[in-house]
């Protein structure tokens, strides 16, 4: 009977414990990330000060250590880009109401390789040579750079979809200012004002419209580029000149508010 | 110890008689002054700013907060580096 009783709890706390770490949010992710990132820094020193030794005496000894320190090396750049694939996840997921599920491809895809990464780690363990070490670091740089390409991608459609939400709310106050203005008095000087300056303020909003578009279509070209670093700085760039435009706009309609009360 | 006794009981000989004296006192409650109405114009329950305005209003610094947010570039998702070319020979 004790040992049924203690069997749930223990079955219990690990449920709740899973169950709880599902539901991390980014921020304490990201403190995850950077834990595993600096254990792996630590041990990058250890392995090479051995590597050195190695060079220098070519001993036996030296050489078990070294493919030793190499093998952890390798779990704990799992464990980062585990830690990473998991962090960007939980960023998706918090976006997911500016996203509208358009993120669901990058989940998944994200999921495939945390899969691949945990079933990496028993097969580092059994490596038992430089050259199988060498193999194992190669692949793992190539999943690697699919993970990058997740985590810019993932960067960049957040921040547009962010831009593209900002974009749609200051077309609706600008309609509601337009009404406003219909129905004032068309002959008064500062309603006429008022219009002009809206008519200025819409060309900026069709100019911060066209930016978006370059950067939604940069964004298409994710799959196909290799050179993501490049391309997700280029979407930054049309966003944050689109953002400059969005100021621009905000506080244009603001003066106009401002000057009908 | 008598001389103990002997102060304990004094003082509260003294506290009673203290409590008696306050008790019979005849208690005098002064009316207070009228409050002067204030002189300051106090603000209509009824805003005389339409309400459309104050809606747009409110609607432009809610879109400015969502503007400083995207200002602000999040870095932390950009992947950290690491060494794959081990070079073990």
């Amino acid at each position: 009977m004790k040992k049924v009783l203690l069997a749930m709890m223990v079955f219990l706390v690990l449920f709740v414990g899973r169950v709880m770490a599902q539901e991390q949010g980014s921020d304490e992710s990201y403190q995850d990330l950077l834990k595993n990132y600096r254990t792996y820094q630590a041990l990058l020193e250890v392995f090479n000060t051995q590597k050195s030794q190695y060079l220098t005496y070519q001993t036996v000894e030296s050489q078990a250590e070294l493919l030793s320190s190499s093998k952890n090396l390798i779990l704990t750049q799992i464990d980062s880009l585990t830690a990473y694939a998991t962090f960007v996840k939980s960023l998706l997921a918090e976006a997911t109401k500016v996203l509208n599920y358009k993120e669901n491809y990058l989940y998944v895809m994200l999921d495939e390789q945390i899969a691949y990464l945990e079933s990496g780690k028993n097969k580092v363990l059994d490596l038992s040579s430089f050259t199988a070490v060498n193999e194992e670091a190669s692949d793992l740089q190539s999943h690697y750079q699919k993970i990058s390409n997740f985590g810019y991608q993932s960067k960049a459609s957040i921040e547009l979809a962010g831009a593209s939400k900002i974009l749609a709310n200051i077309k609706i106050e600008t309609d509601k200012i337009k009404n406003l203005l219909e129905q004032r008095n068309s002959d008064e000087a500062r309603v006429l004002a008022a219009k002009e300056k809206v008519s200025g303020l819409e060309k900026e909003i069709r100019e911060a419209e066209d930016l978006l578009n370059q950067a939604s279509n940069n964004l298409k070209n994710f799959t196909k580029d290799q050179n993501y670093v490049n391309l997700s700085q280029e979407i930054r760039r049309l966003i944050d000149q689109a953002v400059e435009k969005f100021s621009l706009i905000v506080a244009g309609e603001k003066d106009i508010v401002f000057s009908l009360k | 110890m008598i001389f103990l006794a002997a102060a304990f009981l004094l003082g509260m000989i003294l506290i009673f008689s203290f409590v008696k004296r306050r008790s019979s006192e005849v208690a005098i409650f002064l009316p207070l002054p009228k409050s002067e109405p204030s002189r300051l114009a106090l603000p209509s329950p009824t805003s005389t700013i339409a309400p459309e305005i104050l809606q747009i209003e409110n609607d432009l610094s809610l879109i400015e907060n969502d503007i400083g947010k995207l200002k602000k570039e999040d870095r932390r998702l950009v992947p950290p580096s690491f060494v794959f070319d081990l070079n073990l020979q």
